[in-house]
């Protein structure tokens, strides 16, 4: 597993933190160095691995939240309508039968926003969402008027996907970060001025507390 | 200067190869050592395995193939738009006819649901078109992004292998190494290099 390195300079004497490939020694030997002066990498061929993997997840993740989206907005292909569109005294009842079999599905909704409420910690969009959603669907149901398309379970189903799509951005997002900052500790740097003496050599394998490099002030 | 260096091994392994003997000059990033890559190996066959199986699939992923399930949503979609038009000319006329007292209300009925049929037979059309559309781009270019990513492995793998050849990090005579089969282990000596003065 990849490790991460502190860049600390401990008492003029630096010593590996662990058991690595030095990539490149980036001073000379008997050069003067100043604090922050970078004077050797360790090897982040591993992080570099691990970065290439995280950020082509992330580009996963957005096409997966394009399809999330296309989902959202497709057109909805609309219920059998011919009751509605010639007015006869069968709609009130094709209407209440219709909001009958919404209220059976009403249990389900009803989980599945508790679900996602125990679940809300990321995003305001969301919750705004998710409320207009529920306020919608209850308002409607209670008014016993016709469930509109636009509050169907899918709604709720996409609002899901894309509680769950911002999750894996977010984990992508904090894997990089990570990994990032990693790649940037692997450089050690001066941390007080001074004359350097490097006791080692860019693509040696060394063990944990080996002598790397020692400073003269 | 008389400054040895002791060469050691990043992994637990077995020497592959000794390409240096005691005694020997070597310059600065000859090699000295090889080391066993067997597992390396394994992960390289399997690797290009995965990349080839990509190949396969982005080359059956073809646009010709996506173009040609357009053409055939575009003749569906045109055939249903005129069966819809014809279907609501007929819900006019049997509403005029039942209106002037001349035809049955279920005839009405009768070409309200057919001309409904019809219509969502048409969204369902324009629907999966435009899914088919998205999802080839779509498709594509995660195939694309997972072939990167396996070409990468292949990468990282073969970079893994080149590391377990020991070079010499700088110009000097090789005074102590491991001969071939020798094991080692990680951070076990496996070369002692004397460092050429000047």
């Amino acid at each position: 597993m990849a490790q991460s390195y502190d860049s600390r300079l401990l008492a003029g004497e630096v010593r590996a933190p662990a058991d690595v490939a030095i990539e490149q020694v980036h001073v000379e030997d008997g050069a003067k160095i100043g604090i922050g002066t970078p004077v050797l990498s360790f090897d982040t061929l591993e992080l570099q691995r691990r970065l290439g993997v995280a950020q082509n997840k992330r580009q996963l993740v957005l096409i997966e939240g394009e399809r999330i989206q296309d989902f959202a907005t497709m057109p909805r292909i609309p219920k059998d309508v011919t009751t509605i569109e010639y007015e006869v005294v069968t709609e009130r009842e094709a209407l209440l039968a219709q909001n009958r079999a919404e209220a059976d599905k009403a249990d389900y909704f009803k989980e599945q926003v508790e679900i996602l409420r125990r679940q809300h910690s990321v995003g305001a969009t969301l919750k705004s969402d998710l409320d207009r959603v529920e306020t919608a669907y209850y308002k409607q149901l209670a008014d016993h008027e016709h469930i509109s398309e636009s509050i169907r379970l899918r709604d709720v189903q996409s609002i899901i996907a894309r509680y769950r799509h911002q999750m894996s951005l977010l984990k992508q997002d904090i894997e990089i970060k990570h990994l990032l900052r990693a790649i940037e500790l692997s450089t050690i740097r001066g941390s007080i001025s001074g004359r350097v003496r490097i006791h080692v050599f860019s693509i040696m394998f060394v063990s944990k507390d080996d002598l790397l490099f020692s400073v003269e002030s | 200067m008389d400054q040895l260096i002791v060469l050691k091994s990043p992994t637990l392994t077995l020497v592959k190869r000794s390409n240096a003997s005691i005694g020997a000059f070597a310059r600065k990033g000859a090699p000295l050592i090889t080391l066993d890559d067997t597992g390396e190996q394994a992960a390289i066959a399997t690797q290009q395995a995965n990349v080839n199986t990509l190949i396969k699939a982005m080359s059956e992923f073809t646009r010709v193939e996506t173009d040609n399930r357009m053409r055939v949503h575009k003749r569906i979609r045109e055939h249903l738009t005129k069966a819809v038009d014809s279907a609501e000319a007929l819900v006019r006329l049997t509403k005029l006819r039942h209106e002037a007292g001349a035809g049955s209300v279920f005839a009405v009925f009768e070409a309200l649901s057919m001309a409904t049929g019809y219509r969502q037979q048409l969204i369902a059309a324009q629907y999966e078109s435009t899914k088919t559309a998205r999802g080839a781009d779509q498709g594509f270019r995660s195939l694309t992004l997972m072939l990167e990513r396996a070409h990468a492995e292949l990468a990282f793998t073969r970079q893994v292998i080149d590391r377990l050849t020991i070079k010499a990090p700088v110009d000097g005579y090789v005074r102590w190494l491991l001969l071939a089969g020798a094991p080692v282990s990680m951070g076990g000596a496996v070369v002692r290099l004397q460092v050429a003065s000047g």
